[in-house]
């Protein structure tokens, strides 16, 4: 039997400046099944609704003021005041270009959406999200999910713990792959 | 207050999977064609609204310029404005089926984003792109259109380009 998600469960908090974006992301998780959704147009306001707690899920535009989306995630991530440093943040927004999605991910965010998106789109955001949380990481200069995605299979000689085949002098060292 | 010192690696949190991962009631983790034709019909139903919303602000914009004197730049204000409404039509365009729009909007948007001294060529460059917005908009081109629509665009960007 297929898993599902009952999103009746899940508490939403939303962020974006322009109305239709809100109200159309907000008639979106409704229709999912969401009857907890928080809205916010700007940083101030998403900052209260963030410190009563109660919050599941944070979706959040970057351009929004007096301070910027990126910085929500930093306050979550490494305010000491934060009530959720493992909060899941998406953010989806029009600010689409490689930079931005680089900055959402090396600030913490779980997952990035670009504008204009579809439904599909966001809603394998939110099912990784929830049916498959990623591990955190606490490195200095970071803390936020683990930032690798894909586990590919390595062929070489295991390198970081003890290996019993490495030839002397090299530790470790497949000859073959480290020609690089 | 990111780790100090030891790298740390701290356990997936399960509680938001336990609480709402199940397998009788709510939507498939992967979405079927029928459940992604529901959700898509929540955006169809914003989309006259969308039409609406960015026709206003278009045409807003359209009077505003219209006011400027030949020869006269925008002021940074209106400058300012123009980025946040360029953003916003491309962040939306595209989800309402008007991707020539987000096209448009993102020439605007990456245009009116190098403006630091507004000049009188800013206004012919940005007057042209909502131009065009407008008639997308008003002949309700969806899709990217054709080969006009293309050469607009390509045309658009080299204005940008040439007119800083």
């Amino acid at each position: 039997m297929a898993e599902k998600i009952d999103f009746s469960k899940v508490r939403f908090l939303i962020v974006d400046p322009n109305p239709l974006a809100l109200q159309m992301l907000n008639d979106i998780l409704s229709m999912l099944g969401a009857n907890y959704v928080r809205r916010a147009t700007d940083y101030d306001k998403a900052m209260d609704v963030l410190k009563e707690g109660n919050i599941d899920i944070l979706i959040t535009e970057r351009e929004i003021t007096p301070k910027n989306g990126i910085e929500l995630v930093d306050y979550i991530r490494n305010d000491p005041s934060s009530r959720d440093r493992l909060l899941p943040v998406i953010v989806l927004t029009a600010r689409s270009e490689e930079p931005f999605v680089h900055e959402a991910r090396d600030h913490g965010a779980n997952e990035f959406v670009a504008k204009p998106y579809t439904v599909d789109s966001l809603y394998k955001r939110l099912s990784a999200i929830i049916a498959y949380p990623r591990q955190y990481v606490s490195a200095p200069g970071y803390f936020g999910p683990e930032r690798r995605r894909k586990q590919v299979p390595f062929n070489g000689t295991e390198r970081r713990g003890v290996d019993q085949n490495a030839p002397p002098g090299r530790a470790g060292v497949d000859q073959k792959t480290a020609k690089t | 207050m990111a780790g100090k010192g030891k790298v740390q690696i701290i356990q997936a949190p399960t509680d938001l999977r336990k609480r709402a991962v199940n397998f009788k009631t709510g939507f498939g983790v992967i979405l079927s064609p029928q459940e992604t034709q529901k959700l898509q019909l929540v955006v169809e139903r914003s989309s006259d609204e969308f039409t609406r919303n960015i026709g206003e602000k278009l045409k807003a914009l359209r009077e505003e310029l219209g006011q400027l004197d030949d020869g006269e730049a925008p002021s940074k204000a209106m400058v300012g404005r123009i980025v946040a409404d360029a953003l916003e039509i491309k962040g939306l365009g595209g989800t309402f089926k008007f991707p020539l729009l987000t096209q448009i909007a993102k020439s605007l948007h990456d245009y009116a984003m190098q403006i630091s001294e507004p000049n009188a060529w800013n206004t012919v460059i940005v007057s042209h792109h909502i131009d065009a917005l407008y008639v997308v908009l008003a002949q309700r081109i969806t899709g990217l259109g054709g080969r006009i629509e293309a050469e607009l665009l390509k045309a658009l960007r080299a204005a940008s380009t040439k007119f800083k």
